[in-house]
């Protein structure tokens, strides 16, 4: 077990790079000059080249990369004299237009993605597993009908939509919900609350209808299951059986879930837009906006190492659910 | 003689179709009037093509289907006035074998929770010697306790079925196509197993099959299906020899070993 982890962990790491690989090519092959947002107007060519040289993007794109390695364990140090700034090991890069590395930026934004996500993935496993489940056992009632419509609007509604729907109806119709910001829950925990039920109602209400279609399925299969029927034929009581049958919906259930709140883990850029939220989405879209590599980069291999540790999980909890999954 | 363990008469079930075309809006009669007995300690064998009813009819004999019309005496007790509470403990005394044993035995369980389920289904606690008692009585060892389904063989399984239906000693067995879903080479081992069950223990026996020459060596009486119907019924051998419909002929005809000489 512990080399099996060990293992996943060493594959993570190699995969983290070349993740890393593939955003700073992605980013060049753009053909975006970092130092052209940063130089100011007028930007003569010889201020542009001396900034592009302090910033180090005047490099050929396989000695960014090597840097960007380097630098996780040992630190950059970018420019000299005055101008001299450093980062330390490990650093995910310099963003010159916020002044601040960009593993501190990142810290600044957690908290935010972090309510954003923990509300997010409660409510709509409540949601979904709840409305699967009544949906199941009433087959073709009218819990059934409302929520396989419900769920198939909640797929296939893309997030920008409900979202100014919600900030539309209950932030200026209604006047019910305040329609942006952010209150940290150290601050006040029912005003943090209250500023994240139209997101929390947003995500939740795109990710609900993947557990709703889930739990509907995969209990409607187990329900009528031999060995259920089976159970039942040897004089198990209803609960008894019904117990089993959850046993059997959690798998699925977790190995989607592992993956959806790692997911939210790395931001959600459109919730967080739409209710103005100064998260991770936010942090990535504006490093894309400004031309600020680190922050792309950065921001990119955190989301990806949440969703390498996500699958991790996944795959570590999965053989205690499901005995099938051992040993294979 | 006492009262038999099983009786059903005139017993019908009519599913409803969806939709309304095909069959009909009436729906459609699986069972159509059939009554039968089994006394204790006798092997009653349900041959029929399939579609021909007889799983039905055996799943109404411990009312996980309930008849249209009709009534079913299983263990004295008439099935359609039990309770709840009724209808389990009459399936502690009833029991059941499924023809595909990895469906009916549940992936995410060991053999020893499986079997353990059947005591805690009716407030029993159990020891781990009387499950490896349970399991040596159907030929196998104790290491299987901690097998899941999937680290056992087809055949292997259906004896874990069979010991579960055999947990809490029932007095009578309903055995859904038993072998049907296992290589030729086990089925005998299975079949042999129910038959020494049905000599040593008295246990009576309700064999569903399609295939007669299954019935007619591990059933004492047969009783012969067709379209929900039962059209001939008799002893197992004068079945064999002189088989009266048509049906039956054809399925004496179909079965390559009722050319041996009996």
């Amino acid at each position: 077990m512990i080399v099996y982890i060990a293992r996943r962990m060493v594959t993570a790491v190699f995969m983290l790079l070349a993740i890393a690989f593939v955003t700073i090519s992605l980013f060049f092959g753009a053909s975006k000059d970092p130092a052209r947002a940063m130089c100011g107007k007028p930007c003569p060519p010889e201020t542009r080249a001396k900034v592009s040289a302090y910033m180090q993007t005047d490099q050929s794109t396989v000695w960014q990369y090597a840097e960007f390695v380097k630098g996780l364990f040992v630190g950059r140090t970018y420019g000299e004299g005055a101008q001299q700034v450093h980062c330390h090991a490990p650093c995910f890069g310099y963003s010159f237009p916020n002044r601040s590395d960009v593993t501190t930026l990142i810290a600044e934004r957690l908290p935010v993605t972090l309510s954003l996500a923990f509300g997010a993935a409660v409510l709509c496993l409540v949601v979904g597993i709840g409305f699967g489940a009544l949906s199941a056992i009433r087959k073709g009632g009218v819990v059934d009908r409302f929520s396989t419509g419900f769920a198939m609007f909640g797929l296939s509604v893309p997030t920008f939509l409900v979202g100014l729907l919600v900030v539309q109806v209950f932030g200026f119709m209604l006047n019910a919900l305040p329609y942006s910001g952010f209150v940290s829950f150290s601050e006040s925990p029912t005003d943090w609350a209250w500023h994240l039920i139209g997101p929390w109602m947003v995500l939740s209400f795109i990710l609900a209808a993947g557990y709703i279609r889930v739990t509907r399925t995969q209990l409607l299969n187990e329900l009528s299951a031999d060995h259920l029927v089976a159970m039942t034929a040897r004089g198990a009581s209803a609960r008894q059986v019904n117990r089993h049958a959850v046993r059997g919906v959690m798998v699925p259930v977790v190995a989607m879930f592992a993956l959806d709140v790692t997911a939210l883990l790395g931001g959600s850029v459109i919730a967080e837009k739409v209710f103005s939220l100064h998260g991770l989405g936010d942090l990535l879209l504006s490093g894309v906006n400004e031309s600020d590599l680190s922050i792309v980069v950065g921001v990119t291999l955190f989301s990806a190492f949440l969703i390498i540790i996500g699958n991790l999980i996944a795959d570590l909890l999965m053989p205690l659910l499901d005995p099938r999954i051992r040993r294979a | 003689m006492s009262e038999p363990i099983l009786e059903m008469s005139d017993v019908s079930k009519r599913y409803r179709t969806a939709g309304g075309f095909g069959r009909g809006r009436k729906g459609f009669l699986a069972v159509d009037g059939v009554s039968l007995h089994v006394e204790r300690g006798e092997a009653l064998g349900l041959v029929g093509e399939s579609g021909s009813g007889k799983s039905t009819l055996a799943r109404m004999a411990n009312g996980l289907v309930v008849p249209t019309s009709g009534t079913v005496r299983t263990d004295g007790q008439d099935v359609a006035g039990l309770s709840r509470r009724g209808l389990r403990r009459l399936r502690r005394n009833v029991a059941m074998v499924f023809q595909d044993p990895l469906a009916s035995l549940n992936p995410l369980q060991t053999v020893r929770q499986t079997l353990e389920n059947v005591f805690r289904a009716h407030g029993e606690t159990t020891s781990t010697a009387e499950l490896v008692a349970l399991l040596e009585s159907v030929g196998l060892g104790a290491d299987y306790l901690g097998r899941y389904p999937h680290e056992a063989s087809g055949g292997q399984l259906q004896r874990v079925a069979v010991a579960r239906a055999l947990a809490l000693k029932p007095d009578l067995i309903i055995a859904d196509e038993p072998t049907s879903a296992l290589d030729v080479s086990v089925r005998a081992q299975i079949l042999n197993l129910l038959a020494d069950l049905q000599r040593d223990q008295g246990i009576s026996f309700l064999h569903v099959s399609h295939d007669l020459a299954v019935i007619r060596l591990y059933s004492d009486r047969v009783a012969v299906m067709q379209r929900g119907r039962i059209v001939e019924t008799g002893p197992s051998d004068e079945i064999f020899r002189s088989p009266q419909h048509p049906c039956t002929r054809a399925l004496v005809e179909a079965t390559p070993e009722a050319e041996l000489p009996a």
